[in-house]
């Protein structure tokens, strides 16, 4: 097989890679737009009763870290592997004080449980269902650090940070939705 | 002369693109950073406006998107991978 034959072959399987990760993502997305919807069902006007600046807080950190994540597949894409180590590290480290945040901090202090009514309930399941994706972000993210690490991408061929970043941008995108709907719409029940 | 010449050009060229990339994301964030801040002020001093930072997320997601999930890169053809 030519070199040409490689590069076509590595091309087609890339654009097919990227089409299974996005249909992957649209798919997940119905069970976030799911959540939502029961959102504005059970809760209309209302908003459970939450701390907004922790809310912020928790939201910002999320923010900082697709930044960095952004710039570790640049770098990556670019052949800088120690950069990338760095920022992916970064993405890792902010991923887990967001979980810190929501799930060690948030949970424990707001002032209903999972079973207190349609807040509990919206609120637990929401937060939950995004919290179990940013645990397996960081899982993911720390699976191509390690393969980052052992030199298993190059600038030409690094799929496996691409989705990691791809998948780890789906998560902030749905916290975005999220933020607004929990700790902004409406007023504090 | 001349082949040293095309290297160095390339070479400035990839660094060039590789600025430009990274300076793309700062952009981006700084942005989000600022709408976020926005939402949260709005959220806090006008909790019945809220349902219209629905919008200003889509905004947002709009972006991360674009910039940062490179939804164009699934309509591109085979020389625009890496």
């Amino acid at each position: 097989m030519s070199s040409h034959a490689v590069v076509d072959n590595y091309a087609a399987k890339l654009a097919r890679n990227r089409l299974g990760l996005w249909l992957f993502l649209i798919s997940d997305s119905f069970l976030f737009v799911g959540l939502f919807v029961t959102r504005v069902v059970l809760l209309g006007a209302n908003r459970p009763e939450l701390n907004q600046v922790l809310g912020f807080v928790v939201t910002v950190l999320l923010l900082f870290s697709s930044f960095f994540m952004n710039r570790a597949e640049v770098e990556m894409a670019h052949g800088n592997r120690p950069a990338f180590l760095r920022n992916t590290f970064i993405t890792i480290a902010l991923g887990v004080l967001f979980l810190a945040g929501v799930v060690g901090v948030e949970w424990q202090i707001a002032p209903f449980g999972p079973a207190d009514g349609a807040q509990g309930a919206v609120f637990y399941a929401m937060t939950g269902f995004h919290a179990f994706h940013v645990l397996t972000g960081v899982i993911l993210l720390y699976i191509v650090w390690n393969n980052g690490r052992r030199g298993l991408f190059t600038a030409e061929k690094h799929w496996g940070v691409e989705a990691a970043a791809v998948y780890w941008h789906f998560v902030d995108v749905v916290w975005m939705f999220f933020y607004v709907g929990l700790y902004l719409m409406g007023s504090p029940l | 002369m001349e082949v040293s010449l095309t290297m160095a050009d390339n070479k400035d060229q990839v660094a060039g693109s590789r600025r430009a990339e990274l300076g793309a994301g700062v952009w981006v964030f700084l942005m989000l950073g600022v709408l976020t801040f926005g939402e949260f002020i709005v959220g806090v001093i006008a909790p019945p406006w809220g349902s219209a930072l629905l919008l200003v997320a889509a905004f947002k997601a709009f972006f991360v998107i674009v910039y940062y999930m490179h939804v164009g890169r699934l309509f591109a053809t085979d020389k625009e991978g890496h």
